[in-house]
């Protein structure tokens, strides 16, 4: 049938570890500029006007390195629906945090990808982006099996060895 | 008591879906979004009939504690790595942010005794003594001119205006880290000089490296 071919190849095995191994990728690389700069990224949470200030360098601290530790296992396919509904629940948290900022009109920059306030000023390209890798993690933490991950393939290894 | 507790909470969905599909069949052979819909709901139906509640509820709860174990982990992570940071953040915001400064208030660069001997002795460089008037009349830097660093008023725009016609700037002053020179140095790039830089080791490290100087020299730093 004419709706069955598309359906299995996006639920195919294979691009479902496509899937988390790109939004792996994204998160790992989103992480490294903030870690490397905990008070500017500071600043950018503060721009969003969202928490109280007195969590404001907790989570500027943390928040990164969840996300690149998120990443790499979800590279590895370590855990991964538990990494997938953690970055799920992060893109929605973001997705909400952009949605209320342009509605408020705010002039600031995203802090997705880099803490440089002139860097990524915030659009609605911004929020599509989050619900697109959104819908990747939704997609991974439903449908991905595990196929071409470390496990997988540390766990062929023990069945070669001891059949 | 607890186990038919958890069998609820995992099969309350499960009905919820089964009452959607009900509604979503009218839309099965007729439009593809639907098609794709009442898909999605069998399987999910068909995955949830499959596990018996325990083995659910064994799942759900390996999960948790492994989102935990995941976030636990890197907040450890991130604590070490800020405490290792020699410029760590305080883990709570001391003030508001709006009544922080903006940003840092800009650096020069660093430039070290011998190089700056070499290019003294080429006359390549422009020495600005940072110092106050009556230091600079003390002892300064042979041929070195002198620019007063205030920390709460901008340099002269006449100053900075003049020493745009220069080559090399080298400011000094006679501070154990160069606080003043370094400022001064740093509010000389902002207003557009180009190569400023601030001796380290200051006056006094001029002195101990046999540059010459006029006037008397100085026995400590200030």
């Amino acid at each position: 049938m004419m709706v069955r071919k598309p359906l299995k190849t996006l639920t195919h095995p294979s691009f479902m570890a496509l899937l988390r191994l790109s939004l792996g990728v994204v998160f790992i690389a989103a992480s490294l500029d903030k870690i490397q700069n905990p008070e500017n990224f500071a600043a950018n949470i503060a721009n969003y006007r969202l928490m109280p200030y007195q969590l404001i360098n907790l989570v500027a601290l943390t928040l990164p390195w969840i996300e690149v530790v998120t990443g790499i296992f979800l590279v590895l396919g370590i855990w991964i629906r538990a990494n997938a509904w953690i970055a799920s629940g992060m893109l929605g948290v973001f997705s909400i945090a952009i949605l209320q900022a342009l509605l408020r009109d705010l002039d600031i920059s995203c802090g997705c990808f880099s803490t440089d306030p002139a860097d990524h000023r915030m659009t609605r390209w911004t929020l599509y982006w989050n619900i697109l890798w959104l819908s990747w993690g939704i997609s991974v933490a439903f449908l991905d099996q595990g196929r071409h991950s470390f496990v997988e393939m540390f766990a062929g290894r023990g069945k070669r060895r001891h059949p | 008591m607890v186990g038919c507790r958890a069998r609820v909470v995992v099969e309350a969905p499960c009905l919820f879906l089964s009452v959607l599909q009900e509604k979503l069949l009218p839309w099965r052979s007729s439009l593809f979004p639907g098609m794709v819909v009442h898909r999605f709901f069998n399987r999910a139906l068909q995955r949830a009939e499959r596990f018996p509640s325990f083995d659910a509820m064994k799942k759900a709860r390996d999960m948790i504690l492994q989102i935990a174990a995941v976030i636990a982990f890197s907040t450890a992570l991130a604590f070490i790595v800020n405490g290792f940071r020699m410029e760590g953040l305080p883990l709570v915001m001391p003030f508001p942010p709006e009544y922080q400064c903006p940003s840092r208030m800009t650096e020069g660069l660093a430039i070290e005794i011998e190089e700056a001997l070499a290019q003294h002795g080429r006359g390549q460089a422009l020495f600005v003594d940072a110092r106050s008037r009556e230091s600079f009349d003390q002892g300064h830097i042979e041929g070195a001119i002198s620019l007063t660093y205030s920390f709460l008023d901008p340099v002269p725009a006449a100053a900075v205006a003049s020493l745009r016609r220069s080559g090399d700037i080298m400011v000094y002053c006679n501070t154990k880290h160069a606080e003043r020179s370094r400022l001064m140095a740093g509010e000389l790039s902002d207003a557009g000089l180009k190569n400023v830089s601030y001796l380290v080791g200051g006056f006094l490290g001029w002195v101990k490296a046999q540059g010459s100087y006029t006037g008397q020299k100085p026995q400590d730093y200030d």
